[in-house]
């Protein structure tokens, strides 16, 4: 595997562009996959040594779709206004964060330790934040709502959309790319001497 | 107006709500997978049938066993299990066919774009006939949108791309460039 990190972030992030085009937005989305990952870990955890190892995705697929739903029910209940926002994604989201849960089933040389899990989920819900940020300043000119620009939004509206989401993940993650290369390099700079 | 309902339905499916140009739904597949348009065959094909069949099974329980029982509220379980199930047993007749490893597997078993489908067509509150319909269409359009990036991809793969866009980077772009085009799809619907 080449490209670890861009390769982990794309995958975490694809599924929530569809909704995440404003900072309010995304600030649900991240606290949902932070809660819906503590939580089903924890379980995960508690039950390690009552789970064969054959029957481990479909327990880990089990348990987080049991996560979802007590999730679900809460949101409906003192939530509804995003409970309605997230609509049809918020099983989506809960199924994809297996991918963190269980990194080794994936991608056998991406290391499954607790601390490296929560790095990603870190970065995860950083980009989020950022994504969704970029995308409504430029999309709608407003950040949580206020204005910012005090104008019509014309020529970028297309932020607003999925494909702007694409887009912008794309670039975002070369960007990633060249500061990790940046790094690589700073570091071998300073073992060589 | 039989045969225009249908027409719209199709249209629909395939190409306003196609799964992953215009939802960004099920993409975590193409990143697992080594890009090549035999792979995207194979994952279109099998995605299509265990969505026709999961569909129909799903909307069977939830019209007569969930909704008359009064418990929506473990709905999404029961879906879970049953896609598993019917993704499970697909892949165990076709294996010989595609030659994935484990990781392969795993990616076709919980593929979200399966369950997404079932939940937008659910929310809509078909008839069966439509539900059927509808779902068949929404694979081939996953299907479509798979050959078209896999396609892409291959081509990429023998251009001199800039350094820091290799891989992902250059794949969500031009994902992006087609799903602006797919945007011209909204304006016609029924």
């Amino acid at each position: 595997m080449k490209n670890k990190s861009s390769y982990l972030l794309a995958v975490n992030l694809c599924p929530t562009l569809a909704i995440t085009n404003s900072l309010e937005n995304s600030l649900i989305v991240s606290i949902v996959i932070t809660i819906n990952y503590l939580f089903s870990k924890g379980v995960l955890k508690a039950l390690k040594n009552f789970i064969p190892e054959e029957l481990k995705l479909i327990s880990n697929i089990l348990i987080n779709t049991m996560v979802i739903t007590v999730i679900s029910m809460v949101m409906k209940g003192y939530f509804l206004e995003e409970y309605r926002l997230l609509g049809i994604y918020l099983p989506l989201i809960g199924l994809n964060s297996i991918i963190i849960n269980d990194m080794k089933l994936f991608h056998s040389d991406i290391s499954d330790k607790l601390f490296i899990q929560l790095i990603i989920l870190a970065k995860v819900s950083g980009f989020l934040l950022i994504i969704g940020g970029l995308r409504e300043l430029f999309g709608n000119g407003t950040l949580f709502g206020k204005d910012i620009f005090s104008c019509k939004m014309t020529l970028t509206y297309i932020f607003n959309s999925p494909a702007g989401a694409l887009i912008l993940v794309g670039f975002l993650l070369a960007l990633v790319n060249l500061l990790n290369d940046k790094q690589k390099k700073y570091r071998g700079e300073i073992d060589g001497n | 107006m039989v045969i225009e309902k249908i027409l719209i339905t199709i249209v629909t499916a395939v190409f306003i709500n196609n799964i992953i140009f215009s939802k960004i739904i099920g993409l975590t597949i193409f990143f697992e997978e080594s890009k090549k348009i035999k792979n995207a065959i194979y994952i279109g094909l099998i995605t299509t049938i265990n969505l026709v069949i999961s569909s129909s099974i799903i909307w069977y329980i939830d019209k007569n066993i969930l909704k008359k029982l009064n418990i929506d509220s473990l709905d999404l379980m029961v879906y879970v299990i049953i896609i598993v199930c019917v993704s499970y047993i697909t892949y165990k007749f076709t294996k010989n066919i595609g030659n994935f490893d484990i990781r392969g597997h795993v990616g076709l078993v919980v593929n979200s774009a399966v369950l997404g489908v079932i939940l937008m067509n659910l929310e809509n509150d078909l008839t069966f006939s439509a539900n059927l319909i509808s779902s068949f269409f929404s694979g081939i359009g996953y299907f479509l949108a798979l050959l078209i990036i896999s396609g892409i991809n291959e081509r990429l793969n023998e251009t001199q791309v800039p350094k820091f866009f290799k891989g992902e980077p250059i794949a969500l772009i031009t994902m992006g460039i087609i799903a602006m085009i797919f945007m011209g799809f909204f304006g016609i619907k029924g």
